[in-house]
């Protein structure tokens, strides 16, 4: 009797957890193909991205970002749990690099991007929509039958294909608002290419970013841009660990070589 | 046999509960008490800062870096958990920006 009433608790408490995140109806899964110098197209990453869709809600992040949070905590755990001559040691080469950090939380048309920035993380809201300007070419993608619309965002131009038999006016990052589901999206210097892989109906939690600092997208810039003043320096504020000469060398250069931000 | 056992258990965990009840005496020394109790307790805080060593390896260059991990009242991070996650969260920084993965921060 005791135990049936134990289980009922922990299944109560279990659903009631449960309840607190909107579950998505829909998963898009697209893969994102990009080039990290805007100087060179020697050096791309590839990474599957989640859209979670339900309603007029969405919310798009990487696939990879839970993964790598769960392995890295749980590496952590480990390396506490057996010092080495009374020292931890912590090794991360098991962990999945995540490589789009973005998120984009959806709400009755009001997009907030979610970034995170060294050990920060804002939001701010999306003010400038895209203004879509559908052409009648169409092409087909999988099996859907797609047209093209074009637009612009942040200084570069996009193109899309979007499927009007598909009614959810989402797609990837902040690519939304045509009457269908975006099926691709790449800038016209191909630096940034989004594909859907696949679509489908799956019931997952949509957790947004907690400990968020609310801010604009200018103030999000200036945080950026002070990093890129001194990388290096900033990496060393947030860690409080001071860095030799060669590793000041190689965070300032990577600094320089991944600047394809997609903002 | 084990019965007597359980007995003179109970019996002695009784009698010593009710020793240490007599040393806090419920009288006009109470607010004499209760702050000693204040500085006990601050005093015990301040004794809980903890340390530990933490090396953390970065992949591209098979370097550790040393770090010093502090944790309780005082230390500026409250409880463990939140500076083990600390932590994680220096050792994936340093990995990520030295080696250089993709993402450097933000895409």
């Amino acid at each position: 009797m005791k135990s049936l009433v134990f289980f009922s608790l922990l299944f109560s408490c279990f659903l009631y957890s449960q309840s607190d995140h909107l579950k998505s109806q829909y998963e898009v899964i697209y893969k994102l193909k990009m080039f990290q110098d805007t100087l060179s197209k020697d050096n791309s990453m590839e990474e599957n991205l989640s859209l979670l869709v339900r309603g007029n809600k969405s919310l798009f992040k990487s696939t990879k970002k839970a993964v790598a949070d769960s392995i890295s905590m749980a590496i952590t755990r480990k390396s506490f749990d057996n010092p080495v001559d009374g020292k931890v040691i912590l090794d991360y080469k098991a962990v999945p690099a995540v490589n789009f950090k973005s998120e984009v939380f959806l709400d009755n048309g009001k997009q907030t991007v979610y970034k995170e920035f060294l050990k920060n993380r804002f939001s701010y809201p999306l003010e400038d929509l895209i203004q879509w300007k559908i052409d009648g070419e169409t092409k087909m993608i999988e099996s859907y039958l797609c047209k093209k619309a074009t637009g612009k965002y942040r200084n570069r131009n996009y193109v899309a294909w979007f499927a009007e038999s598909v009614p959810i006016p989402d797609g990837p990052y902040v690519f939304k608002g045509l009457p269908g589901l975006v099926m691709e999206i790449y800038d016209t210097g191909n630096f940034i290419v989004f594909s859907m892989v696949s679509f489908k109906k799956v019931e997952k939690p949509m957790i947004l970013l907690k400990d968020v600092f609310a801010t604009d997208y200018k103030t999000y810039l200036k945080a950026r841009k002070n990093f890129l003043d001194n990388p290096a320096g900033a990496i060393s504020n947030q860690t409080g660990i001071s860095l030799k000469p060669q590793n000041i060398e190689r965070i300032n250069s990577n600094a320089r070589h991944f600047n394809n931000y997609i903002d | 046999m084990k019965k007597i056992i359980l007995i003179a258990t109970i019996c002695v965990a009784g009698f010593a509960s009710a020793k240490s009840g007599e040393e806090i005496k419920p009288t006009n020394n109470l607010h004499k008490k209760e702050v000693a109790k204040t500085h006990e307790s601050q005093k015990a805080n301040n004794s809980s800062i903890r340390c530990m060593p933490v090396g953390l390896f970065v992949w591209c260059t098979g370097e550790y870096f040393t770090d010093t991990m502090c944790w309780g009242a005082g230390s500026g991070t409250k409880t463990y958990e939140q500076a083990t996650a600390d932590e994680n969260h220096n050792g994936a920084l340093l990995n990520e920006y030295i080696c250089g993965s993709a993402s450097y921060g933000d895409n």
